[in-house]
Parts: structure tokens; C-alpha cells; sequence
């Protein structure tokens, strides 16, 4: 019985310090590990590419020029139909490079803040427009916002799905960002009229 | 060595009936109360709240409120105002054709519909409940209203987030169903907000119930 009493006191400090020291490192792996955990449509998410204005962006099977964004108080289409409102109207060439079976603009987004808007089934517009292999379409989308909306940055997404399901699961989006305070806003624009690129 | 085992004995006895003391006190104080009494007492306290918040009759679902045309109410995260209720014989922008053969008439609900949720939604259901706003109906009716826009008539428009729109919800009606100056009551519908995870994914309404109820008078339409 002659051990040093330091010893007993250690292993005794140790009994007290080790458990709390290993609940601490575990709370941090795991704060880490949700952290770092991507969220659930992760694995399901589109390919982006980043669209510039004026150039072609190309994705697996859809081929973006956005020509043109402008913003107005009022639309008018070559129809004749027109609507007040806050509009924001993206000029664009479309086709397919792939394959045309199917093929629809069917993902016109456009996020600006924690809202989402899609591009409008009011009037003749590109929406929804039928893509051909090879030879651009044109024509524009137009996106009714609320008067407020026309600030800060806007995102927007194009896809063509290849399902009914108006979303591009594991396909490629185009993404284009769109600094809103630099567009000047007009009274009335007129919708190009669809039909072949120029 | 056995000298610290006498004195550890020692303490060891002293503790013993230290303890002992304590134990003896609590047991006598624990006597004093009486058991029986608290048992009825707590019983006694139970009973009276229970009475107190109505006894154990079931609670009285919350009132559907009553309004009538032009006041807004929000359901299924849209905020809708009844304008107006009509019935007339050229459908105009509404999305109904009536059989002029049968003299049928077209009966329009104009309702002014705010989306508030922060992403587009598709004015009429996609789903077996009507959680949208052909969710819209005359008690008594079972038919769902055809939804279109007052503007420009486009079939089923989708509602975009905060953005107003003046919808038409329409019913073909027999010649002698509604008559002009009749008292109807509508109905607006309200949904609970989900969020599919597992088998359906993104946001769904469900639980589709009566939000509110809204009494408006029948007005002859303007004859174009």
C-alpha cells in the first residue's frame, strides 16, 4: 500500500474529465455532421451552368441566348393582348441539342428574395414553347411581379424537362443572374412575336 | 491499521444513528399529515377544474365566420374577397358555355385573389380536394366552379406570389335556378399547409375544410 497519492487523484480527475471531454467532441462531430449534411433534394438537384447575357449557355440538352431582359409598368404580345402591371420580360433564343421529343421551355423560374415566380400563361409568350433540335426558337418570357418585387437580385432558371413534371431533376438548367436595379423600367414593351432566330 | 479501523467504526455508528435520528423524525413528521384527506383533497381539486373548464363535454368546434361580399378572408394561404355574384346569359370571360338550346345561364362569382404564399400556384386543385380556389362553392351545388380571369380570360391562370388578380369562378345554371335578386351562400376554403418528404415531395394543402361562409345577393348581368 505504498502508491504515490498523486496517482489515485488523477485517475480520480481523469473518471470526471474524460466523459465530459468525450460528450463535447461527440456534440461537435455531430453539430458538424448536420452541418454538412446537404439537404434532401440534394441528390436529385439540376446540373446549373451560368448563363451570360448575349452568349449561348449549353446544357445537356437545352441551348439558352437570353438576347435581351427588360422591365415595364405594362406588356403588350403581337396579338394585340396587353396587361398593366410590374412585369419583368427576358428576350431569349431556345433550342434543343439533344433530342426534340418532348422538349418544352417547361422550366421558366425566376426567384428574387424567398419568392418564386414563374413566367406568365397570360397572353403569347415563349412559355411552355415547343424546342426544335438545332434551330432556335426566339421569343420572350414574361414574369408578372408585384410592384415591389423590381430590386435587388433576381434568379433565373430555364430547363427543359424531359417528364411531365415541370422540374429538371438530374438534367441541366441554365441560371442566369439578373441585377434588377440596373434595369430602367418602361412604361409599356412590346413581347417579341415567337418564332425563328434570327 | 486497526486503530484506523476502530475509528472508522466508529464514525460508521455515528452516522448509523445520526441517520437513524433523521429517519425517525421524517416518519413521525409524514404521520402527522393525513394520507386519506390528501387523496380526497387532490381528487376534490381535479374534479372542481374540470368542471371549471366545462366538465367533459366535448369543446364546441371554433364558429365558421360569416361574411359577406367585399370582405377579405385568408384560407389555404390565399387571401380572397368575394366582389360580386351575377347571373347572366353571355359568359364573357368566363370559362363556362352554356346550352342556349336548354336556356341555360351563367351564374359568376367574381372573387379578388391574393396568393400569399411565396410560390406560384395553380388557381384550380391539382388533386381531389378542392384546397384551391375552385374550392370555391354555392351551398347546395356539388359541381366545382371553372376559374378564369376577369382580364383576359385565361383558363385556370396560375396565382403568382403577392401579385393581385381579378378571377371569374363560374357554374352553368338552368334558366330557372337563379333568378336575379336571390339570396346565396357561398363558401370559401381553407387547408392546412404540408410539406411532402417521403412518398409525395414539395408543398401540398390538405385537410380541406369550410373556412367561411359568405351571403351575397344574386344581381342581374349587364346585357353586352
Amino acid at each position: 500500500m505504498t502508491t504515490p497519492p498523486a496517482a489515485p487523484a488523477r485517475r480520480s480527475l481523469l473518471r470526471v474529465v474524460l466523459p465530459w471531454a468525450v460528450t463535447l467532441v461527440l456534440l461537435a462531430a455531430a453539430w458538424g455532421l448536420v452541418k454538412i449534411t446537404l439537404p434532401d433534394e440534394a441528390a436529385q438537384a439540376p446540373f446549373e451552368t451560368v448563363a451570360e447575357i448575349g452568349q449561348p449557355a449549353t446544357t445537356r440538352n437545352l441551348v439558352v441566348t437570353v438576347t435581351d431582359v427588360r422591365a415595364a409598368r405594362g406588356v403588350t404580345d403581337a396579338a394585340g393582348w396587353s396587361a398593366e402591371g410590374t412585369w419583368l420580360v427576358v428576350d431569349l433564343e431556345a433550342s434543343t441539342q439533344v433530342s426534340q421529343d418532348a422538349a418544352l421551355l417547361g422550366v421558366t423560374r425566376l426567384l428574387i428574395g424567398d419568392r418564386e415566380f414563374t413566367a406568365t400563361d397570360r397572353g403569347a409568350t415563349f412559355a411552355k414553347q415547343r424546342l426544335i433540335t438545332g434551330v432556335p426558337r426566339a421569343g420572350s418570357l414574361a414574369f408578372e411581379l408585384p410592384a415591389d418585387a423590381l430590386t435587388g437580385t433576381a434568379t433565373l432558371q430555364l430547363g427543359s424537362p424531359s417528364g411531365a413534371v415541370s422540374d429538371v431533376p438530374l438534367d441541366g438548367m441554365v441560371v442566369l443572374t439578373i441585377d434588377l436595379d440596373a434595369i430602367s423600367v418602361e412604361n409599356e414593351v412590346a413581347l417579341l412575336e415567337n418564332g425563328w432566330a434570327r | 491499521m486497526g486503530e484506523e479501523t476502530s475509528a472508522g467504526a466508529a464514525t460508521a455508528a455515528a452516522n448509523a444513528s445520526a441517520r437513524a435520528k433523521v429517519l425517525g423524525w421524517a416518519r413521525r413528521t409524514v404521520d402527522l399529515i393525513p394520507t386519506p384527506w390528501l387523496i380526497t383533497g387532490a381528487g376534490a381539486v381535479l374534479l372542481t377544474t374540470t368542471a371549471a373548464f366545462g366538465g367533459l363535454a366535448t369543446v364546441p368546434p371554433d364558429p365558421i365566420p360569416q361574411l359577406s361580399t367585399g370582405d377579405a378572408f385568408v384560407g389555404s394561404d390565399f387571401e380572397m374577397t368575394v366582389v360580386d355574384v351575377e347571373v347572366r346569359d353571355e359568359r364573357g370571360n368566363a370559362a363556362v358555355f352554356p346550352d342556349d338550346e336548354k336556356g341555360e345561364r351563367v351564374l359568376v362569382v367574381t372573387l379578388d385573389v391574393v396568393n400569399a404564399f411565396p410560390t406560384p400556384r395553380t388557381s384550380t386543385s391539382n388533386g381531389l380536394d378542392a384546397w384551391s380556389i375552385d374550392g370555391v362553392a354555392i351551398e347546395g351545388v356539388d359541381d366545382r366552379p371553372v376559374l378564369s380571369r376577369a382580364d383576359d380570360g385565361t383558363i385556370s391562370p396560375v396565382l403568382q406570389p403577392d401579385v393581385p388578380a381579378r378571377l371569374l369562378a363560374a357554374w352553368a345554371v338552368g334558366p330557372h335556378d337563379v333568378e336575379a335578386g336571390d339570396e346565396i351562400t357561398l363558401t370559401l376554403p381553407d387547408s392546412t399547409h404540408q410539406v411532402g418528404r417521403s412518398i409525395v415531395s414539395g408543398d401540398y394543402w390538405d385537410e380541406v375544410r369550410v373556412g367561411t361562409t359568405v351571403s351575397a345577393t344574386v344581381r342581374e348581368g349587364a346585357t353586352p
